[in-house]
């Protein structure tokens, strides 16, 4: 055997660690704060394989209520609200989060028109004041940044010209359509950047020990990597649910399921569709914030026993994929833990005694999470708009943005060849002239530490 | 408006926004309401500083108060990315209180739903005005002209608009030359407009407007509100003796929004087919039009949906079963929110749902403006087969 991938998911003060190979898996856990215990469990985990690399979930230690330090928001509109009205956010994180918040004239438009030349002395007023007041990140929004970031490249140059220690966050390379979504999703953002510098560099120098390369599980299911996750953050948020999903389809060995995740007080329910999560973006993220950001889609049924039970049974009758019921809760290890693993595997079985037989119940041996962040394969997400006049300028249009992401997917370590595009799709814009859409494109890779079955080296 | 409610005063209030804008997501008929949460954001930041809106009728008015109707026109994807400042009304209220002969006494709704369900509040909010429960369409339609107030002779010049960047014009023309002059407008000016058009007197909507609109918008959205709020909480239903099977959480929707709104399940199941009609887009409509197929589950049919902007036509294994005017609405069976074909993909699972329009919309000449033939299609309403 070589080449072995192992993946941890970090939480509450725990490592939970899983190696997995074809036929086995090896599982581990030890508190989280030593990186000597931390290298000495990976190791013991190892054993006599060697380890190509490591996938982490560090959605936990990224929560931004704990780890997310106060920022200022700049967001750039072709006009600036006289009274405020509607500008704020009613979420309490992102009132904590937000240290100072201004608005500056400039923007385009959903096709990249501008609106409104870039306010540059304003601009540099606001990072002026919150640079003066010990603020050592700042969220720049602009309107139509999808379109054309211009702006929000050209406010970058300037405030890191200006003020060096101030580090940008730019929101078109964040989320996707809807400025207050987006603008939600750079201020977390903005706000975890040194949190996050510290956890990777941590997590990649404990891989190093091992030799292997570290990896990050995003909240759509895929593996980005190290640089990628220091930069945006928020893609690691939410990672646990779709680590869990992928984990459970992979351990029933199919690609496409429609999988319940069984806790201790219910079960939520996911779908995989070619191995990896289905994802959406208009999902409450982190203190229910939404954020345009691609997350595995989990729609809890909560309660217990058979009425849990019953409601899946219902909805998997309505679906067509493979039926899979797993037990989400691990770490019989720990006594406070071992009552919700009981309530969580009597759930399951439940469920699954009401499944058809071609359903798969899966009960784990290690951390569903991080069993799947061993398997979390490399993928990318793009959202935009484009005006294309004739079917073949939407077909070419379509095809440069499938191969971004396939670029996306390659530099996220995918073995070469292996990228394909998952889904790709151009929905008319409605009320804007014929010939307007948005383009949602998703796509897939294979690991480079995975031989081409498809199986773990 | 602050202080207490008098006794027997409706009103809207930030509590009430995620009722208003699940409502405003189901009468949208699945295309247009897609992707407005930002507007309940908007609007909730927006009435904690102004306070609630009064909910009148038009009938409490005195018939010789002015008033105007209110909505946007444009996309709500360019809305969410360019959202209103707050203040766009008082620049319409200002250039039509020109034309009008004095200050507007009220604000009535151009339709309530989609994300026109939430401006008109934000308008009244802003401009310290009484808000008309009822509105023009009692739906979606795609052109700003195909409303009642049209039907029923109310003309809709002066026509004044204004942008998220406060580019503002007073278009004086027949209603027809309106939209056109306006939607391209809308296109240059970052996709979507605000519009205060059809300045009238309370007096003169007695037969003018769909009434209870907005009533009946939270009404319908308190029903989806307390299913997602209960929602999978709820055990399924007993089974019937020898079914074996409960009532999905699904089923138990569509029976209250049945109750709530009159509408008829078509069907449900699994979307087989979703892309491009191959229909070609009529010049005068914005949007492209497209088609989805829905397999449905008990029967075995194939309905087959035709959007343009918002869904339009429903046939089953070819037969006209529901078109528009009657509103076409789809169920995400799996998110259990109101849905359209800019979030479905091959694969969903999705209810049909079609709510009958205003009676008005079904006499010849609501047919002629908001019928299957006002969108190119050469079929009779279903509810013309006797004439």
């Amino acid at each position: 055997m070589e080449g072995a991938r192992i993946g941890v998911r970090l939480a509450a003060g725990q490592a939970r660690a899983a190696l997995v190979t074809g036929a086995e898996i090896r599982h581990a856990a030890c508190p989280s704060h030593d990186d000597r215990a931390l290298v000495r469990m990976l190791r013991g985990l190892a054993r006599d394989v060697p380890v190509r690399s490591v996938t982490w979930d560090v959605s936990d230690e990224l929560d931004p209520a704990r780890a997310g330090a106060p920022v200022a928001a700049v967001r750039v509109m072709p006009r600036l609200p006289v009274r405020g009205l509607g500008s704020g956010h009613p979420s309490p994180l992102l009132r904590a989060l937000l240290r100072r918040q201004a608005a500056v004239i400039g923007g385009h438009d959903v096709f990249g028109v501008e609106l409104a030349a870039l306010d540059v002395r304003r601009l540099l007023e606001h990072a002026d004041a919150a640079h003066a007041d010990g603020t050592t990140a700042l969220a720049v929004t602009a309107t139509g940044a999808l379109g054309c970031p211009g702006h929000e490249l050209a406010a970058a140059v300037l405030i890191r010209d200006a003020f060096p220690q101030l580090r940008v966050s730019l929101s078109h390379q964040v989320g996707g359509l809807g400025l207050l979504d987006r603008e939600a999703a750079t201020v977390i953002n903005a706000a975890l950047l040194g949190t996050a510098g510290r956890v990777v560099e941590r997590c990649a120098r404990v891989a190093a020990r091992l030799g292997a390369s570290a990896w990050f599980v995003a909240g759509d299911g895929g593996r980005i990597s190290a640089e990628r996750l220091r930069m945006l953050p928020v893609l690691g948020l939410s990672a646990t649910g779709a680590a869990a999903l992928t984990g459970a389809a992979r351990l029933a060995g199919v690609a496409d399921a429609v999988v319940g995740l069984a806790g201790a007080d219910g079960i939520a329910v996911g779908h995989v569709r070619d191995g990896l999560p289905h994802v959406a973006t208009d999902l409450p993220g982190p203190g229910g914030v939404r954020m345009a950001v691609p997350q595995a889609s989990l729609t809890p049924i909560s309660g217990a026993g058979q009425a849990a039970a019953a409601v899946f049974a219902l909805l998997a009758e309505h679906d067509q994929h493979t039926a899979v019921v797993a037990v989400a809760v691990q770490g019989p290890e720990e006594p406070d833990r071992a009552a919700g693993r009981g309530a969580a595997r009597e759930l399951a079985r439940a469920v699954a005694a009401r499944l058809p037989s071609a359903s798969v119940l899966v009960e784990p041996a290690a951390e569903l999470a991080a069993i799947g962040a061993a398997c979390t394969e490399p993928s990318a997400w793009l959202d935009t708009i484009l005006y294309a006049e004739t079917s073949e300028v939407l077909a070419r249009a379509q095809a440069a943005v499938e191969q971004r992401a396939l670029t996306l997917v390659a530099e996220s370590g995918a073995r070469l060849g292996s990228e394909r595009v998952v889904a790709s799709r151009a929905v008319p814009l409605s009320f804007l002239r014929s010939g307007s859409y948005r383009l949602l494109v998703r796509a897939g890779g294979r690991a480079e530490d995975v031989q081409p079955s498809g199986e773990p080296a | 408006m602050s202080g207490p409610a008098r006794p027997g005063e409706r009103r809207i209030a930030v509590e009430d926004v995620p009722a208003l804008l699940a409502g405003a997501e189901f009468y949208s008929t699945s295309a247009a309401g897609e992707g407005i949460e930002f507007a309940g954001l908007w609007l909730e930041d927006l009435l904690a500083h102004t306070g609630p809106v009064r909910l009148v009728a038009a009938a409490e008015l005195d018939p010789a108060t002015p008033c105007a109707a209110v909505g946007a026109m444009g996309s709500t994807i360019a809305m969410a990315e360019l959202p209103p400042s707050g203040e766009e009304a008082e620049v319409l209220a200002r250039d039509l209180a020109g034309r009008v002969g004095g200050p507007l006494g009220a604000v009535m709704p151009l339709n309530a739903a989609s994300v026109n369900a939430l401006l008109p509040v934000a308008a009244a909010a802003v401009l310290g005005l009484p808000l008309i429960d009822c509105d023009g369409m009692g739906r979606v339609f795609p052109l700003i002209h195909q409303t009642t107030y049209e039907l029923a002779g109310l003309p809709l010049c002066p026509l004044a608009v204004v942008s998220a960047g406060h580019d503002s014009v007073l278009l004086d023309t027949g209603s027809v030359r309106a939209e056109r002059l306006a939607r391209s407008m809308a296109q240059a000016a970052g996709g979507w407009l605000l519009c205060g058009l059809y300045p009238t007197r309370a007096g003169e909507l007695g037969d003018a407007a769909i009434h209870g609109s907005m009533s009946r918008v939270l009404e319908v959205g308190r029903v989806l509100c307390g299913h997602a709020a209960e929602g999978a909480r709820r055990e399924p239903s007993a089974p019937t003796p020898g079914e074996g099977r409960g009532t999905a959480p699904h089923e138990r929707l569509l029976r209250e929004l049945v109750a709530a709104t009159g509408a008829s399940v078509l069907g449900g199941g699994r979307i087989v087919e979703i892309g491009p009609s191959v229909r070609q887009a009529g010049t005068v409509y914005p949007g492209n039009p497209l088609g989805l197929v829905v397999n449905d589950h008990d029967s075995g049919r194939l309905i087959r949906l035709e959007a343009h902007n918002e869904l339009v036509l429903a046939l089953a294994d070819g037969a006209l079963t529901a078109a528009v005017p009657d509103l076409l609405c789809l169920l995400d069976r799996g998110t259990m929110r109101m849905t359209g074909p800019e979030r479905l993909s091959a694969g969903d699972q999705v209810d049909v749902l079609c709510v009958p329009a205003a009676p008005v919309w079904h006499g010849a000449a609501g047919l002629a403006l908001g019928g299957p033939g006002a969108f190119g299609f050469p079929l009779r309403h279903p509810r013309e087969g006797g004439r």
